[in-house]
C-alpha cells in the first residue's frame, strides 16, 4: 500500500526533509533487541552472539539496546531463557529518559503487552513495587507471560479503566498512551490499509483524559513521561498542551547523547500551544533508522 | 505446604533469598512471589511471578527455575546441546536416572526450566507458550 496522500500533506511540511522521511518509512525497520539486566548483562550477550557467528550493533545511546543482522535472532537460545527481549528501539525510549528517577512506586498506566514494563522492572533491579496496568483484560495474558519470561518480581499486575484508577501517590508514571500507531508503519505495512484522519480525533479525546488523570496520580516532584508511537500533534503536541492548559505542569528538556531528538511544533493546523510544548520530543524514523515516536517528560 | 521449605529440601535454593519479598497464594493453588507489601488499591490480577502451583504436590514453575536455577545444589539435570536444543523444543528425554520427581534442567550454567523425571524419561514441562526453536546456542 502506498503513502496515502493525506498522509503525505499532513507531514510534508512539518518534517526536515520530506523526501528522505518518505523514503524511509516504506523500508523495513531493523531488528532489534534488549538485553534483560534482570537475567543477563551486555557482555554476555554480545560474547554469546559472537560466538554464533551473528553482527549486532549494540546502541551509542543505549548500552543494553542491539541491532542485529540475523532476522531470525528470535531463534537464539538467549531469546528462550529470557536473556534478550525483542523490541523496537524507540520503545524503549519512554523508561529509558526517566531511568535516574523512576524511585521505588512506579506506575505503566496502559502497559500491555509489556515491552516497556519489562524494561521498567529490569531498571528498578526488581526492587520497589511496579504496577502494570492495562485496561483489556484480554491483553493481560500477554502482559503477564512477558513479565514472567524476563522474571519480573516487583511487578503487579491491575486491570483498571485508568481514567477511575482509585487516587494514589507514583514517584514516577509512564503513559504510553494507545494511538494511531502511524511511527510503526515501518515493522506493520498495513497501517495504510486502516489510516483515516478520523482515528485521529478519537485517540485525542482520550488521551487527553489519560493524561490529566495520570497527572493526578503523580506526587508533587514526581516525574511523567507520556509518549506515543504516532506523528499526528493532535495526539502529541495537543494533548501535552491540553494537559499544561488543566494543570500545573512544568515541562522538562530530555537529554538522550547520540541520539536525534527534534522539538515538538509550536502550532499545527491554526492552533497555537503552550511555549513549553518545545521541550517534548519528536523522533523522525529517518533521524536514528527507527520507528517514529513521541515523548513528553512531565514534572508535578 | 510452604513452597520455600519445599525448594530448599528439593532444590537446596536457600530460603534467606526470599527474606525480601513477599510470597502470595493465589487461585487453583498457584503461589507467587512478588513485593513485601502490596498497596490496598487497586485490585491486583496478578501479585509479582507465578513460581508454584501447590495443589496435591508442589509443581516449580519454569519462569522460576529459570531466574533462581542458579542457587539450587541438587536435583539439577544437565544436558549436552542436542538435548538442550530438544528440550528446549518441548520433547522428552531419556534420562537414566533412578531419581524420580520434578528437577531443574540445565545446560552449560543456563538454566531451561523445569522437569518431571519418571522411570528414566525426563518428561517436558516447558509450557506450550514458551517453547522454540532453538537455532543458535
Amino acid at each position: 500500500m502506498p503513502i496515502p496522500k493525506p498522509f503525505r500533506e499532513r507531514y510534508k511540511d512539518i518534517v526536515d526533509d520530506p523526501d528522505l522521511f518518505f523514503e524511509c518509512i516504506e523500508k523495513l525497520v531493523p531488528k532489534s533487541f534488549r538485553v534483560n539486566t534482570i537475567k543477563s548483562s551486555s557482555n554476555e550477550v554480545k560474547e554469546n552472539f559472537e560466538g554464533y557467528g551473528i553482527n549486532i550493533k549494540q546502541m551509542p545511546w543505549y548500552s543494553d539496546a542491539f541491532v542485529s543482522d540475523e532476522p531470525n535472532v528470535g531463534s537464539v537460545f538467549e531469546h528462550f531463557l529470557g536473556k534478550i527481549y525483542l523490541q523496537e528501539l524507540v520503545s524503549m525510549l519512554p523508561p529509558l529518559v526517566i531511568k535516574n528517577e523512576l524511585g521505588d512506586y512506579v506506575l505503566d498506566a496502559c502497559a500491555a503487552p509489556g515491552s516497556k514494563t519489562t524494561e521498567l522492572a529490569a531498571m528498578m533491579e526488581n526492587k520497589g513495587t511496579l504496577i502494570a496496568n492495562d485496561i483489556s483484560y484480554s491483553r493481560i495474558k500477554a502482559l503477564k507471560f512477558n513479565l514472567e519470561k524476563v522474571g519480573a518480581l516487583n511487578t503487579l499486575i491491575t486491570n483498571q479503566d485508568l481514567r477511575f484508577f482509585p487516587s494514589s501517590l507514583f514517584d514516577s508514571i509512564l503513559l504510553d498512551a494507545p494511538c494511531s500507531s502511524e511511527g510503526t508503519v515501518r515493522k506493520n505495512s498495513k497501517l495504510f490499509n486502516i489510516w483515516n484522519e478520523k482515528q485521529i480525533h478519537g485517540h485525542s479525546n482520550l488521551q487527553k483524559q489519560l493524561i490529566v488523570k495520570a497527572f493526578d496520580l503523580l506526587k508533587p516532584g514526581g516525574v511523567m513521561v507520556y509518549s506515543t508511537c504516532t506523528f499526528a500533534p493532535e495526539e502529541n503536541e495537543a494533548v501535552v498542551d491540553h494537559l499544561l492548559q488543566k494543570r500545573e505542569a512544568k515541562l522538562e528538556k530530555i537529554e538522550l547523547p547520540n541520539f536525534k531528538l527534534s522539538p515538538g511544533l509550536l502550532q499545527w493546523h491554526g492552533r497555537e500551544y503552550d511555549p513549553q510544548i518545545e521541550l517534548v520530543s519528536r523522533v523522525w524514523p529517518h533521524h536514528n533508522d527507527t520507528g517514529g515516536f513521541f515523548l513528553a517528560k512531565v514534572r508535578k | 505446604m510452604n513452597v520455600l521449605k519445599y525448594f530448599a529440601e528439593r532444590f537446596g535454593i536457600p530460603e534467606s533469598l526470599f527474606d525480601e519479598f513477599g510470597i502470595y497464594a493465589g487461585p487453583k493453588g498457584r503461589v507467587y512471589l512478588g513485593p513485601k507489601k502490596l498497596p490496598d488499591k487497586p485490585d491486583i490480577v496478578s501479585p509479582g511471578l507465578l513460581i508454584a502451583r501447590a495443589e496435591s504436590a508442589v509443581k516449580p514453575t519454569t519462569n522460576f527455575l529459570q531466574l533462581f536455577g542458579k542457587h539450587a545444589t541438587k536435583n539439577i539435570i544437565s544436558l549436552s546441546k542436542e538435548q538442550a536444543v530438544s528440550y528446549a523444543k518441548g520433547e522428552d528425554l531419556r534420562i537414566p536416572s533412578e531419581n524420580e520427581g520434578y528437577v531443574i534442567v540445565e545446560y552449560s550454567g543456563n538454566f531451561l526450566g523445569c522437569g518431571m523425571l519418571k522411570s528414566g524419561i525426563l518428561i517436558n514441562q516447558i509450557p506450550k507458550a514458551k517453547r522454540q526453536l532453538v537455532k543458535y546456542i
